[in-house]
């Protein structure tokens, strides 16, 4: 929970308690006790040291927000959806169902070094860009030559690998290599083991035991055979339910259940069993004189072996990494499925279609420690990603909750943050600010006023007077941070319907509120002597706007870039000058 | 404004230099130092590439390709010599004893003082040799430090794209072999 900066701002999401549900507020207010009705309407204090509250708060960039619930969405309240599957080498999509049926490894050209995991490329050995061809690492120049395989085309060469890896005959132990096996196997834990550690089923009868691909293989049949029989059952019931039955009763039992449609199967026991037998160890001295003779540098690390399918132990049985699909995923909100993040179809594009992120500005400032019992500002500014102008009021409590209460009091809770219009507005021409800030009082410091603003900022004092620590307690580490619960509230007015030319005038009060939590620093000791400290304005930390960008077509954030800058070198600024005025 | 250009500063210590007729050596490349400098046939010498002989010789081979801000210096007065065909990439640092034939130094890459390193090496990008240390032929070297040999054929190969390259770069540097010589 303890951000190493301080300070740092955590935003509460409301899910951890119902996620999905609305609150039945009515319920609650109708019964007959004026406390709980009392504590309804005003809500509690966000208590950021309760045990709970570690799982309610997140950093903003963990956040996303839902429009239609108006509420943050955290990464445990939105779901998941694969939009596509893609090759992030050759960046071609591959449909679910050859995902399925082929694995999820890319079935073209794409293979990444067994040896430093880097792209391979399919390079020419012979004279004027002609044959055979390898596939080269331009990084650690391992090719494919290095173990004795090159191509005859530059092109399909999985299917040429394949061909190549079945060709060749290597000892059963550290084989690999089966019929299309790097690329279509799939990576489970239960396909992939070594076949030296591993408890793998083993069929009673064949004392050879099976090597992993041949297991594979043998299972993968024997399933699809299943399928096909279920698929082709007319009579569903009584058919069906044998077959299950056969499937999940033991060995001796299957005889009596079998029925007409699957005589072969019930023999022996075929499918995947996982402890009902163990393996006998192969015998390790071959691959001992193996590694002996390869020495050190013939040896695969570990991480060069458990990466392979086949974990070789000797560089000699390494072979070229398929490489692994990537995904692209949407995000929906889990309580009203709306969907909050898709990306664009396209495996080239880095855009998105839509995404709700919950915006807000926040500058890291270094570590301080803070002094018991002196008053320390800290500027507290909002950002405002939205094209209409919002209203903030913000909320502490005046003590801090916990055993050691802070003071904390905000000079001027509640001010209006412009829209975030085009950034050469305020560039150009004085008009184009925000009235807001015309005059009263920049600067001063006196309580009521805020301390500046900008085009699409406003930036308000935030006064701390931490607590004296007793030092014949022990104390608790949590206990030297000052943690303030703050609610956000922001109201706006915004066009009801953008998309359609009618309701262009309209416009719809929205509002929004919620808590975040800031970590302002550590208390440090108290220096004798040294009463009045102020850091005033050391802290430029930004609260919250509580509202995505607008889904615009391009979906980018626009200028967002330019304005975090803009606006970290103006906090920066007021530093500076907060000292002067002081 | 850049300071004043060091070369200026050095222009009266300027080393003894023998440098082949078909040499491409740019003009802002930099020779610094006293003791002799010579260099091979069609060798080439990007601009801001810098050799500074101060504490001994410098021998550079033929076909070597020297990038924009290499740095070679000889560690002590037995000299730097840089074999036949050897690629140092942009910021890479060589003050080896001597460099063997066909090896690639990367960007960046920083061979420590007085090392040797052996015939078609190859170091990554960023990768560094300590002092003194000893690299064998076919060694390449990525990585966090990672060492393999490099068992491949394709040595031949490489060097025939260095001479390509070569032919390239005739194009586009200018080469101001007299500057050097006076
Ligand atoms: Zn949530
Ligand atoms: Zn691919
Ligand atoms: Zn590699
Ligand atoms: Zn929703």
């Amino acid at each position: 929970m303890n951000a190493p900066l301080f300070p740092s701002i955590l935003i509460s999401c409301p899910c951890s308690d119902n996620v999905g549900q609305q609150r039945s507020r009515r319920s609650k207010t109708a019964a007959a006790d004026p406390d709980l009705d009392q504590w309804e309407e005003e809500g509690e204090t966000f208590d950021p040291r309760s045990p709970r509250s570690a799982f309610s708060l997140f950093p903003l960039e963990n956040l996303l927000f839902c429009e239609d619930c108006n509420q943050v969405r955290c990464p445990r309240c939105v779901q998941d959806e694969i939009a596509c599957y893609f090759c992030p080498s050759c960046l071609f999509e591959v449909p679910s169902s050859t995902v399925k049926s082929e694995g999820n490894r890319c079935t073209r050209n794409c293979f990444s070094c067994p040896i430093c995991f880097a792209a391979l490329a399919v390079t020419a050995t012979g004279e004027d860009q002609t044959g055979p061809f390898i596939l080269l690492c331009a990084h650690c120049l391992w090719s494919t030559s290095d173990i004795g395989i090159t191509f005859e085309k530059p092109t399909s060469i999985t299917a040429q690998l394949t061909a190549k890896l079945k060709a060749a005959s290597l000892p059963p132990s550290n084989s690999l290599a089966p019929p299309e096996s790097s690329h279509s196997r799939p990576l489970s834990p239960l396909s992939q083991g070594s076949s030296v550690y591993n408890f793998r089923p083993n069929s009673p009868i064949p004392p050879p035991a099976p090597t992993d691909e041949a297991e594979f293989a043998r299972l993968k049949g024997y399933y699809h055979q299943q399928n096909t029989i279920a698929s082709s059952d007319d009579f569903g019931g009584a058919g069906s339910l044998s077959r299950l039955m056969g499937m999940y009763s033991t060995g001796r039992r299957i005889g009596s259940y079998g029925t007409g449609n699957m005589p072969k199967l019930v023999k022996q026991k075929q499918e995947w069993q996982e402890i009902e037998s163990y393996r006998v160890m192969d015998s390790e001295d071959e691959v001992i004189e193996k590694m002996k003779k390869a020495g050190f540098y013939g040896a695969t690390s570990q991480s060069q072996r458990i990466i392979q399918s086949h974990q070789p132990r000797l560089l000699e049985d390494v072979r070229p990494l398929a490489a692994l699909l990537r995904t692209k995923r949407a995000k929906r909100c889990r309580s009203c499925r709306h969907i909050l993040v898709k990306p664009e179809q396209k495996v080239g594009s880095i855009r998105y279609r839509i995404r709700l992120v919950a915006g807000l500005d926040h500058n890291a400032v270094n570590y301080f420690s803070l002094q018991p019992l002196a008053t320390h500002q800290f500027l507290l500014t909002v950002t405002n990603p939205l094209y209409d102008v919002i209203n903030i009021t913000l909320a502490t409590p005046e003590k801090t909750p916990g055993k050691y209460p802070a003071t904390v009091y905000i000079l001027c809770p509640e001010f209006e943050v412009g829209a975030s219009t085009d950034v050469w507005d305020e560039a150009l021409g004085p008009e184009a600010k925000p009235k807001a800030k015309a005059a009263k009082g920049r600067k001063t410091g006196l309580a009521g006023t805020i301390w500046d603003s900008g085009r699409n900022w406003t930036s308000v004092i935030l006064e701390i007077v931490p607590p004296h620590l007793p030092d014949d307690v022990e104390l608790e580490e949590d206990d030297f941070i000052v943690k303030v619960p703050i609610l956000v509230r922001s109201v706006y007015e915004s066009d009801v319907d953008k998309d359609d030319g009618i309701g262009k005038d309209i416009k719809e009060k929205k509002e929004h509120s919620y808590w975040s939590v800031l970590e302002v620093g550590r208390i440090g000791k108290k220096v004798a002597g040294k009463v009045g400290f102020d850091d005033s304005a050391s802290a430029g930390t930004g609260v919250a706007v509580n509202k995505a960008l607008p889904p615009t077509p391009s979906g980018e954030p626009r200028e967002r870039e330019h304005r975090d800058r803009e606006h970290r070198s103006s906090s920066r600024s007021h530093r500076e000058s907060a000292g002067a005025a002081r | 404004m850049a300071p004043k250009s060091r070369l200026s500063d050095h222009a009266a210590s300027r080393p003894p230099c023998t440098l082949s007729t078909t040499i491409l050596i740019s003009e802002t490349a930099q020779l610094t130092g006293s003791h002799p400098i010579s260099i091979g046939e069609h060798t080439v010498l990007h601009p801001r590439c810098r050799l500074n002989s101060t504490l001994g010789p410098i021998t550079i081979g033929d076909y070597c390709i020297l990038n924009e801000r290499v740095n070679i210096a000889a560690p002590d007065r037995e000299g730097c010599k840089i074999e036949n065909y050897v690629m140092v990439e942009m910021n890479a640092v060589v003050e080896a004893r001597s460099v063997g034939e066909g090896t690639f130094i990367e960007v960046g890459a920083k061979l420590g003082g007085k090392c040797i390193v052996g015939k078609n090496c190859k170091f990554s990008p960023l990768t560094t040799v300590g002092e003194e240390e000893i690299v064998e032929d076919d060694t390449v070297i990525y990585g966090y430090g990672e060492r393999r040999k490099d068992m491949s054929a394709n040595k031949e190969t490489r060097k025939k794209l260095v001479e390509r390259q070569i032919e390239g770069l005739r194009a586009l540097i200018k080469s101001d072999r007299a500057k050097f010589l006076t």
